[in-house]
């Protein structure tokens, strides 16, 4: 009899096993019975009979039994499967605990993978994934003026909204425009305000709710109504400190009183443009003589439903087709375009994330491939007690399945270590983000993305450990615990394979290197690229106001600024002090200049026109190529004078000299028209460094209609930070109420033009590192591992005479060789996929030639080093200790 | 007077199992002899009903069983207390006795 310490169960059963046990189990206690009853003189037939009879309903018994015993047994596979489980793991927490270093350098390889992974996606997910934030979002789209081939703005004039708005493929069409900012006055100074104009039914068409008071009715663009505001939850806060009273209030910005109407929640996103005041205008307005040609709208519009943009498109190039008969546009502008707004919100961002995005997972792919390497090292040299295990009876699938066990809590502990590191980046990651990419909402870390996270772990730590799992297990018992095993080279199949996982991780690595050497490539020729005006830290802007309340007219704005100019100059360490309406930096604003002389045989040609008072260019650092700049002469009453950029000249006049020569200003608006004389030629200005060149026309200032803001531009000798308090004194001198506001460097304001570039650089430049990192990492431990199995060979080789070069040459050749089929392999597959990245660079080809040059070559520095230390090692080798060892 | 497990209380059966495993394990034949004895022939677990209840405290791991050799030197299944099945056991002979002894009161009353 058995001891009754067995298992509760031992083996899983199945249902035949079940029904023959309770069989033989029944018929044991008939067969007892039956021969007790013989004893007792009966015979068999009747004593079985009897048994039979005394045991009661037999069928129903063996039913009875058969369905309980299946229900236990299926409990008890559950059981024991827990039971394994436990066991595998804690039998892998054992193995873990013995090799630390091993266990550090498998988890911070994945945790590195899957935290950069999750840090990106949470990005990815929010701005590409998700929903825009409003009602029906993906019928909502952005309305574009057809641009004609001479160039000219996207932005719509009020007859063109006005015609569009009745199309039957819109189901309302709002509009917006003059975004630009303001100022409030509270105790700690003026706050600048990002602000925007929309029409009453914007917040309708976008369906967007407020959180308090109300939103734009059509009463609010009555004759008589109070000019209406609403403003966003951010202002809310940070400006009026979330007071709830302030719905229905009459506020001061920059001299202009505004009323609140209601308050945007605080998960309402402006689609597309930066504002935490919406104004109300009325578009109507703008039909006026006057104003009709004022082009200065951008369209929104919600698709009736079923209506593809399509459609939509057609019926706009219906309408355009009748602007052009009527004259309204020219005969070559193209029909107004339609896009989808989550296109034009995240179109612009979206090849630069997926880029990232997938190096990112290129990056999860070495980090496995690496990680798979060590495990292939290690199952080598678990062969032995794989070997022992096998020869004591356990099955190889449950070998596997143990060793899969193993890997998968690598996964698992390597997904958590990835989401904290996830989580620890997110702040600083969202921050940059926010800044850069456009604003949907939090960028988190939540629940749902760890769990997949952890999920992709867990599968990476299966899939990497599946191959060593198997092979770890194909055992010849008899050779690896024999003498052979010990110190015998590898079998040659996982010795190709080890190379293979080294060859692709390099190739990968060449991929991500090359992505980012290009786009390295990309930025420092930005950087580089000549604007047209000074990057440099010692030049200043800043805006200044002059209030229309305290400056009704044009002549005493002019003196205001004309006398903040003068305090400026004096102070100490400033060079030049400029004024101008618009920055370059801010983008164009279209104007048309002709030669009245030329007849029209020349097209107008489209500039940005800007104004500029005396000073501005050498304050702003922009080239005088020919005549003179803009003078403090240059007033109301004298002739009009205007400086244009080279290409205008060009294009107006070839070769000829433009000094003196008349122009016709067209703004589009109602100061159209008038003649001015080119009194001198400036270079070219680039409103971003990725864009070409402007076409330029600066007006005077002091002949141009002042606006209540004008940007300053102070170049200083001295260190611009020191020079900053003596500014605000004179601002503060001549208005005690107004103030500076945007005050920053053209440094800083330049390299902000550049920060999406930045952003996918370092993102790239840090994922590249990482997997060349990786890379080499792998390429030490498959050496170092080789070496130290052909340590008799090493041996035998040194006591035969070979020379230390040749052992270094050995060791060298193995190592290299996968590291040029991986470079080969991977330059490849990178000029491949260099053409993902071709949106991302400026100024340089996707099959630039150092970049492909230069990386592998780099690349292959890495791993000489790498190989260098089991080199070193390998000649070390006493020839009499590595036989003796043996 | 002979009785069959039908017409015992509900419950009984499985504490008489559980009490007969008490002494050591036993295969469902044995159980059955030893209440015989016990009980002089006054109460005899049907076959039929000793091996439901057997399988049934079995899923219930109140017992747990293996396959041995009996003194016959044929292969049976034995049975043996679990922990659980020993506390379950002196909580129902508790019960038990308190019932009894309740029912012999009312028997028993003048």
């Amino acid at each position: 009899m058995n001891d009754g310490r067995r298992r509760y169960v031992d083996l899983p059963r199945s249902r035949a096993r079940i029904d023959a046990e309770i069989d033989e189990e029944l018929h044991f206690d008939i067969d007892m019975r039956t021969r007790e009853l013989m004893a007792k003189g009966l015979p068999e037939t009747l004593a079985r009979e009897q048994a039979l009879r005394e045991f009661g309903d037999i069928a129903a018994t063996r039913r009875y039994c058969a369905a309980t015993d299946a229900h236990t047994e299926r409990r008890g596979r559950v059981s024991q499967w827990i039971d394994e489980l436990s066991a595998d793991v804690g039998l892998a927490l054992r193995t873990m605990r013995r090799m630390p270093g091993f266990v550090v350098v498998v988890l911070l390889t994945l945790a590195v993978g899957i935290g950069a992974n999750a840090s990106i996606y949470s990005i990815v997910r929010r701005i590409l994934i998700d929903r825009l934030p409003y009602r029906d979002a993906s019928t909502l789209v952005r309305v574009y003026a057809g641009v004609p081939p001479t160039g000219g703005s996207e932005f719509l004039t009020a007859p063109e909204l006005r015609d569009l708005a009745i199309a039957p493929a819109f189901d309302g069409f709002a509009a917006f425009g003059m975004i630009g900012g303001t100022t409030y006055q509270t105790a700690d100074g003026p706050t600048p305000i990002p602000m925007a104009s929309v029409t009453p039914n914007f917040f309708a068409v976008l369906g967007a709710s407020p959180l308090a008071g109300r939103t734009f009715g059509a009463a609010d663009v009555a004759a008589d109504a109070p000019a209406a505001s609403i403003l966003s939850y951010d202002a809310w806060q940070r400006v009026f400190g979330g007071d709830p009273a302030i719905v229905g209030r009459t506020v001061s910005f920059t001299g202009e009183l505004r009323t609140i109407v209601g308050i945007m929640p605080r998960d309402f996103v402006s689609p597309g443009f930066a504002a935490d005041l919406w104004n109300v205008i009325d578009v109507a307005r703008f039909l006026e003589p006057s104003r009709v040609r004022y082009r200065g709208f951008r369209g929104i519009a919600r698709l009736r439903s079923g209506t593809s943009i399509e459609r939509a498109t057609s019926q706009a190039a219906t309408i355009a087709a009748r602007w052009r008969a009527e004259g309204l546009v020219r005969p070559t502008t193209p029909a107004p375009r339609i896009e989808s707004l989550r296109d034009a919100m995240v179109g612009d961002v979206r090849p630069g994330l997926l880029s990232v995005m997938s190096a990112a997972v290129l990056l999860l792919v070495i980090a496995c491939t690496n990680v798979a390497g060590l495990f292939l090292a290690r199952a080598t040299s678990r062969r032995r007690e794989m070997a022992v295990r096998i020869a004591l009876g356990a099955a190889r699938g449950r070998l596997i399945r143990q060793l899969l066990t193993e890997s998968a809590l690598y996964g698992v502990l390597g997904g958590l270590m990835g989401v904290s590191m996830a989580l620890a980046l997110n702040p600083p990651l969202a921050r940059v983000a926010n800044a850069v990419l456009p604003k949907l909402g939090d960028i988190q870390v939540d629940f749902r993305l760890m769990m997949t996270a952890l999920i992709v772990s867990l599968l990476c730590g299966l899939a990497f450990g599946v191959l060593p799992a198997f092979s770890a297990t194909r055992v010849d018992v008899k050779e690896a615990m024999g003498d052979a095993a010990r110190g015998a080279s590898s079998g040659s199949g996982r010795v190709r394979l080890r190379q293979l996982l080294v060859s692709s991780q390099i190739a990968l690595a060449v991929v991500l290197m090359v992505g980012a050497g290009l786009l390295l490539r990309s930025f420092s020729g930005l950087l580089n690229t000549p604007l047209g005006y000074s990057a440099e830290r010692n030049v200043l802007v800043f805006s200044l106001d002059a209030p229309v309340a305290s400056f009704p007219d044009t002549a005493s704005r002019a003196s205001f600024f004309s006398a903040a100019i003068s305090r400026m100059r004096a102070i100490p360490g400033v060079a030049a002090v400029g004024v101008t309406s618009i920055g370059p930096w801010n983008g164009p604003n279209g104007a048309k200049l002709s030669d009245p002389s030329n007849n029209s045989a020349v097209e107008p040609a489209p500039v940005a026109l800007v104004t500029a008072s005396d000073g501005y260019f050498s304050a702003i650092g922009t080239r005088l190529l020919r005549g003179r700049a803009i003078v403090e002469t240059d007033r109301v009453g004298a002739p009009l004078v205007i400086v244009l950029s080279e290409s205008v000249t060009r294009r107006l006049f070839g070769d000829a000299d433009p000094i003196g020569r008349r122009v016709v200003v067209d703004l589009g608006g109602n100061r159209g028209g008038q003649l001015h004389e080119v009194v001198g030629v400036v270079e070219d200005y680039r409103s971003r460094p990725t864009r070409d060149p402007s076409p330029a026309a600066y007006v005077s200032d002091w002949q141009a209609t002042n606006w209540a803001r004008a940007q300053f531009v102070v170049r200083t000798t001295a260190d611009p930070a020191t020079v900053v308090p003596a500014l605000r004194q004179a601002s503060r001198d001549i208005n005690p109420s107004g103030s500076m506001g945007y005050l920053r460097t053209m440094r800083d304001l330049t390299r902000g033009f550049l920060a999406p570039q930045q952003l996918a650089l370092e993102l790239f430049a840090t994922f590249a590192a990482l997997a060349l990192t990786l890379a080499g990492l792998g390429v030490y431990a498959v050496m170092s591992y080789a070496v130290a199995t052909r340590t008799r060979e090493f041996g035998i080789r040194a006591a035969l005479g070979a020379r230390r070069g040749r052992i270094i040459a050995l060791v060298f050749r193995q190592g290299l060789s996968a590291t040029v089929s991986g470079i080969a392999i991977g330059l490849s597959l990178a000029l491949a996929s260099a053409r993902l990245i071709a949106g991302l660079l400026f100024g340089v080809s996707s099959h630039d030639v150092s970049t492909f040059v230069l990386v592998p070559a780099g690349l292959f520095i890495v791993m000489v080093a790498a190989c260098a230390i089991p080199a070193r090692r390998a000649t070390r080798i006493d020839p009499v200790q590595a036989l003796r060892a043996e | 007077m002979a009785r069959g497990s039908s017409e015992l209380v509900p419950g009984t059966v499985d504490v008489l199992i559980l009490r007969t495993l008490a002494w050591g394990p036993m295969h469902g034949y044995g159980i059955k002899g030893h209440v015989s004895d016990r009980t002089g022939g006054t109460i005899t677990i049907e076959g039929a009903a000793l091996y439901q209840a057997l399988h049934r405290l079995e899923k219930r791991k109140l017992v747990r069983a293996w396959w041995g050799v009996s003194e016959a030197n044929r292969r049976a299944r034995f049975y043996d207390l679990t922990a659980a099945g020993k506390k379950y056991l002196e909580a129902r002979s508790g019960d038990m006795r308190e019932y009894v002894g309740a029912l012999l009161r009312v028997l028993d009353a003048k």
